[in-house]
């Protein structure tokens, strides 16, 4: 599904005391897969995820998902691309002006769904995400966890192939930690390839899936699904 | 560092055809920028009254400029085709020879007219005329009747005055009839004014021109920079946008939407103001003698292509501005 060989990013050019983002990153994910990448702050986690959305571009090596080469990508196929891809953000990225309901159905709408699929497929999403009952209610007047339900509602109501959860739990206590990640496992149950970072050693156990470490923009350790990560 | 170019392979052509089969709704989603355009015009309202604002005074001095243009042309017109001179010949020549006279000056190219009154129809007019106090007519030419011919000479051009001049005082045929008391008048004072008129006219027009050029290149500016402003306020909303799925021509669509609501809106407050003013101004301007007539008739009787024509400027300018702005944004967040 995902596949990044020997990938490097070096950020300001290739100034030599500049550290790089990512260095000779190798990884491959499978289709439904879930995969967690852990490592601190500046690890590289970030950078390896604006890879795979088109945000960033490598300086060097290759980087393949769904069977689309990025080398053979115009701009006009980006959008296309990310239209299969989900991507949920530690700060919600939640448009503050419009409801639930609208939040999630900008997604649709742009993506070109009619008004009768979206009117159709924006209830189902919300009762996915336990917020059937709050479709007209203002992010302001959501907790944090449900904002973040919110914000995997809109990521998921394309169906897309696969969910990007950029440290999905870092601004959340800890019941509505949990109540993420028991939703995260349930997309990724219903057949969506889902990479989560995180710098929380409960959450990578609690998912119990393969585990990717990076640091210093480098893979230091990928450690299979039932293997204690330390 | 540069990418490097890859040849793409069948399978590449496959996955890039299947990644951007999708089902087109162009309507659709041409009424959904429409949408967005107008809910981020009403979000942002103070910001686009001021935009709208500026675009008003933008087309209000094209409107001024192109109006006040066509009333002193009309005003110079109408002064030029009423302009005539006298030349005024001996009371006792036949109608022949006063034709034969008049004949010659009508040969000249510069010469549109050329009226005879002879002297018994000079009396009678100098009768008709109220301002003549009778006794004075009856004391002074009545007993005499020694009124000249008259020959009104109305010429395309006030310049050409002079050559007209020059003529009569040289054509043996003319030269010999003048009447040497009574010199020609060739209303030195008139073509003065006309001169002025076609000065200022000049001066409006260039004007008129500079002005309407700088504050459309204001309006522009203003307009870019509300829009850039939306931008700015609205780059969460973009950004997310970009993440799912949108292309830059839909991000561009919602501003461009905005920007044109600026245009119609100050094209359609020009509009009315712009008539209302007219018509207000009409019969005060008339009072000093300006030829307003023409324009105003031309203006009622083609109202509406005068607001489709500022209607198109205005959208125009928010177009471009609007164009420029997002461009701007996508040059500098290309990702």
């Amino acid at each position: 599904m995902i596949t990044l060989e020997d990938v490097s990013k070096r950020y300001g050019g290739l100034r030599a005391d500049e550290a790089p983002a990512l260095d000779s990153v190798n990884l491959h994910v499978d289709p439904r897969e879930l995969v967690v990448i852990v490592g601190s702050s500046g690890s590289g986690k970030s950078t390896l995820l604006k890879m795979i959305t088109r945000e960033e571009l490598p300086d060097k090596g290759r980087i393949m998902v769904g069977g689309i080469d990025y080398d053979t990508l115009s701009r006009k196929h980006i959008p296309h691309l990310r239209r299969r891809i989900g991507v949920v953000f530690q700060d919600f990225k939640l448009l503050p002006d419009r409801t639930v309901c609208e939040n999630v159905a900008f997604a649709l709408e742009i993506a070109g769904h009619t008004n009768a699929e979206t009117r159709n497929i924006v209830p189902r999403v919300l009762e996915l995400v336990g917020l059937a009952d709050k479709i007209n209610k203002l992010p302001a007047q959501l907790s944090g966890g449900e904002k973040q339900r919110v914000a995997i509602a809109r990521s998921v109501a394309r169906q897309p192939r696969i969910l990007i959860a950029d440290e999905p739990t870092g601004n959340l206590d800890n019941k509505n930690t949990w109540e993420i990640v028991d939703l995260v496992k349930k997309i990724n149950d219903l057949g969506t390839t889902v990479l989560f970072t995180t710098h929380n050693l409960e959450i990578v156990h609690r998912l119990n899936a393969r585990t990717v470490r990076i640091e210093d923009g480098k893979v230091v350790a990928d450690v299979p699904r039932g293997k204690v990560v330390r | 560092m540069a990418r490097r170019k890859v040849k793409k392979t069948a399978e590449d052509k496959r996955n890039l055809k299947a990644l951007t089969k999708t089902q087109s709704r162009p309507m659709l989603q041409l009424s959904r920028q429409m949408k967005y355009g107008i809910k981020s015009f009403l979000r942002n309202s103070w910001l686009s009254l001021a935009a709208t604002f500026v675009m008003i005074m933008a087309l209000m001095i094209v409107v001024v400029a192109l109006i006040s243009r066509d009333i002193l042309n009309n005003t110079l017109t109408d002064i030029r085709d009423n302009l005539t001179f006298s030349v005024f010949l001996e009371h006792d020549l036949t109608r022949d020879r006063v034709e034969l006279a008049a004949e010659r000056v009508r040969d000249l190219d510069t010469v549109r007219t050329v009226a005879l009154i002879s002297p018994e129809e000079a009396m009678e007019l100098y009768r008709l005329d109220p301002q003549n106090d009778q006794a004075m007519i009856d004391a002074s030419f009545e007993a005499q009747n020694r009124f000249p011919w008259i020959m009104h000479i109305q010429v395309y051009d006030p310049q050409d005055t002079d050559e007209v001049e020059l003529f009569i005082r040289t054509d043996p045929s003319v030269r010999g009839l003048l009447d040497e008391s009574r010199p020609p008048s060739f209303e030195g004072e008139k073509r003065e004014i006309i001169d002025n008129i076609a000065r200022t006219t000049s001066f409006v027009e260039r004007v008129g021109l500079a002005a309407s050029l700088l504050f459309i290149g204001v309006a522009i500016l203003i307009v870019f920079n509300t829009i850039r402003m939306a931008i700015f306020n609205r780059r969460e909303e973009i950004y997310m946008m970009r993440l799912v799925g949108a292309s830059h021509g839909f991000i561009r669509g919602p501003f461009i939407m905005e920007a044109m609501i600026y245009g119609v809106l100050a094209a359609v407050a020009t509009s009315l103001l712009a008539f209302s003013l007219f018509r207000g101004l009409r019969g005060y301007l008339e009072d000093y003698g300006v030829t307003v007539g023409p324009t105003y008739d031309f203006a009622y009787q083609y109202w509406w292509a005068i607001a489709l024509g500022l209607l198109l400027l205005g959208v125009f300018i928010g177009i471009i501005a609007a164009h420029l702005a997002v461009r701007r944004y996508l040059k500098l967040n290309p990702r």
